[in-house]
């Protein structure tokens, strides 16, 4: 079933895209992140050019964390006052993340620096998840108990000018490395067409010692809010989000996600993070085999502009 | 008498008597993408009309038609390895170039005339005209990114030569079925008939066709072109309709 999407000029297999919404969608409810690390690789695989790729899959991520943070809001596990804090760095973060992206684009360097910068993250966080989970796993066997998070608020950089108090985090932490992280995840995940759940939850978790209770929420409403900025600036700035293809993703996305996260209830936390993390270096790998590897065409084209168009 | 029947034949062939007309048909000249797009073809129909002067043509007829899309600025790039990676490091502009090419004929380009007169009229892929505007810091290269940017076009499929691609029916009654390929650009195609024989072009004739977007592709099309962020926030409304109709289908608790 061929179908015309009206952006990216040429024709697609309509199932083939909605099955692979269908499975990042899986994966990403199983792991509860977003999904847009393996998707926009995906698509800039089977030919749709990366500009289009990259702002339509931003909103498919906003899609599939809309139903998320619904899910957690109801829980109570989400802190708007944090997610309030890290948008403020997010908005100047998305918007020099287009802007270096229209930049990059015209340079000929945009592959680049997006392999460069998902053989980084992906390979770096994918060592450290697997890392951690198989500790986790020889911990749960040899029969130790888990260590319980310590049941007072934790402060963090709060030597730093600006310290506010999160009750639902339960931490006191200083605004400048919120506002920092915001900026860092903004600027990342407008470039690279992912929502930076896999980057956001580490970092909150790690960096500013987020009660786990909440993470994940915030991690969600946080990804929402950043990739409908994202695909606003995306399509004002580079007309580059195809709403055809995006609807077929976020249908393909949210009916996947919903089988995954059954799935996830079956296994344990660690085996579940393993997992990921091996999805993650595996990705990271390719990406780095295709910089290293001799291209099998050292040349390429691209339209710069055209001359009259109607 | 033979002999002289010879000279009044070769006199008759010096006049530059362009005795040989054209008469040519688009089969559309707007060819509309709908959603369900996946290529097409435009057939051209033309008859040479000789007047009763006219000599015959000992090799018979030749037939180029050559297509063109709308022209574009495109930049060749070139990857060496910088540090164990692979990294663009040189590029080439080429000014005005089409698009979309193709060459149909009813014999290979090489055979339908000498170099100089395909390169002048643009006939077959070799003879594109690519003009770079700056050359670079090494010159000598150019020829190289140029030989690149036709290569690669030819392996999209958007720069073709189908040296078949003529049917005469009769004689004088030629069919020619002009591709639109899958990932076709958007705009004005020119289409340029040259009637040919021993390698001197006899006739001319041009016209054109239209490739447009139509309907609900059309719209989004240019929402997106001329209304971009109220396109954008149509695009996020969307996303949070979806995702909340997920929500609401699949809720559980």
């Amino acid at each position: 079933m061929q179908l015309y999407l009206p952006i990216a000029e040429l024709p697609v297999n309509m199932l083939l895209i909605l099955g692979m919404g269908l499975a990042i969608g899986f994966i990403s409810g199983m792991f509860g992140v977003g999904g847009g690390f393996l998707l926009t690789p995906l698509l800039i695989f089977i030919g749709i050019p990366p500009a289009i790729a990259v702002a339509s899959v931003s909103g498919q991520i906003a899609a599939s964390s809309l139903s998320g943070t619904l899910s957690y809001w109801r829980k109570n596990a989400v802190d708007p006052k944090l997610v309030g804090v890290l948008l403020i760095g997010s908005v100047f973060g998305t918007a020099g993340g287009v802007a270096a992206f229209s930049l990059l684009r015209r340079e000929g360097q945009l592959d680049l620096f997006i392999a460069l910068s998902y053989v980084t993250l992906l390979g770096g966080i994918g060592m450290l998840m697997v890392v951690e989970s198989l500790r986790a796993i020889a911990r749960s066997r040899s029969g130790e108990p888990p260590k319980l998070p310590p049941a007072r608020d934790r402060r963090v950089g709060t030597g730093l000018p600006f310290v506010m108090h999160f009750p639902r985090s339960r931490i006191t932490v200083s605004a400048i490395p919120v506002v920092a992280i915001g900026l860092g995840i903004g600027f990342l995940g407008s470039i690279m067409g992912i929502g930076g759940g896999f980057l956001l939850v580490p970092a909150l978790v790690y960096l500013l010692r987020v009660s786990t209770a909440v993470v994940i929420g915030t991690s969600s409403l946080q990804t929402l809010v950043t990739m409908l900025m994202a695909v606003v600036f995306h399509a004002a700035t580079n007309a580059s989000v195809d709403v055809v293809l995006a609807l077929l993703l976020m249908i393909g996305g949210v009916v996947g996600a919903q089988f995954g996260a059954r799935t996830s209830l079956s296994m344990k936390g660690e085996e579940l993070r393993l997992l990921l993390g091996l999805v993650v270096l595996a990705v990271g790998m390719r990406f780095l085999i295709d910089l290293v590897v001799r291209p099998d065409d050292p040349f390429s084209n691209t339209v710069l502009e055209w001359v009259v168009r109607v | 008498m033979s002999r002289v029947l010879i000279v009044i034949a070769a006199l008759l062939a010096v006049t530059p008597a362009r005795a040989e007309t054209m008469v040519t048909s688009l089969s559309t000249h707007r060819l509309q993408i709908t959603s369900n797009f996946v290529g097409s073809e435009i057939v051209l129909f033309g008859s040479i009309e000789r007047d009763a002067q006219t000599i015959s043509r000992p090799g018979g007829y030749d037939m180029a038609v050559v297509v063109r899309g709308p022209r574009a600025l495109m930049v060749t790039r070139q990857k060496t390895r910088v540090f164990g990676i692979w990294v663009n490091t040189d590029s080439r502009q080429f000014v005005e170039m089409p698009s979309f090419y193709a060459l149909l004929s009813n014999k290979p380009a090489a055979d339908l005339a000498d170099l100089e007169l395909r390169a002048r009229q643009q006939i077959g892929v070799d003879s594109i005209t690519a003009i770079t505007p700056r050359l670079g810091p090494d010159p000598v290269a150019t020829p190289a990114f140029r030989d690149a940017l036709l290569r690669i076009n030819r392996a999209k499929g958007l720069y073709r030569e189908n040296p078949t691609g003529v049917t005469f029916l009769t004689p004088n009654l030629f069919r020619a079925n002009i591709p639109v390929v899958p990932n076709t650009p958007v705009g004005s195609f020119e289409v340029d008939i040259f009637l040919m024989s021993g390698g001197v072009i006899l006739a001319r004739e041009s016209t054109n066709f239209e490739v447009t977007k139509t309907g609900f592709e059309a719209f989004v099309a240019n929402a997106a072109r001329d209304h971009g962020i109220l396109y954008g926030l149509a695009a996020a409304m969307l996303a949070l309709f979806t995702g909340w109709a997920a929500s609401v289908v699949f809720r559980r608790d």
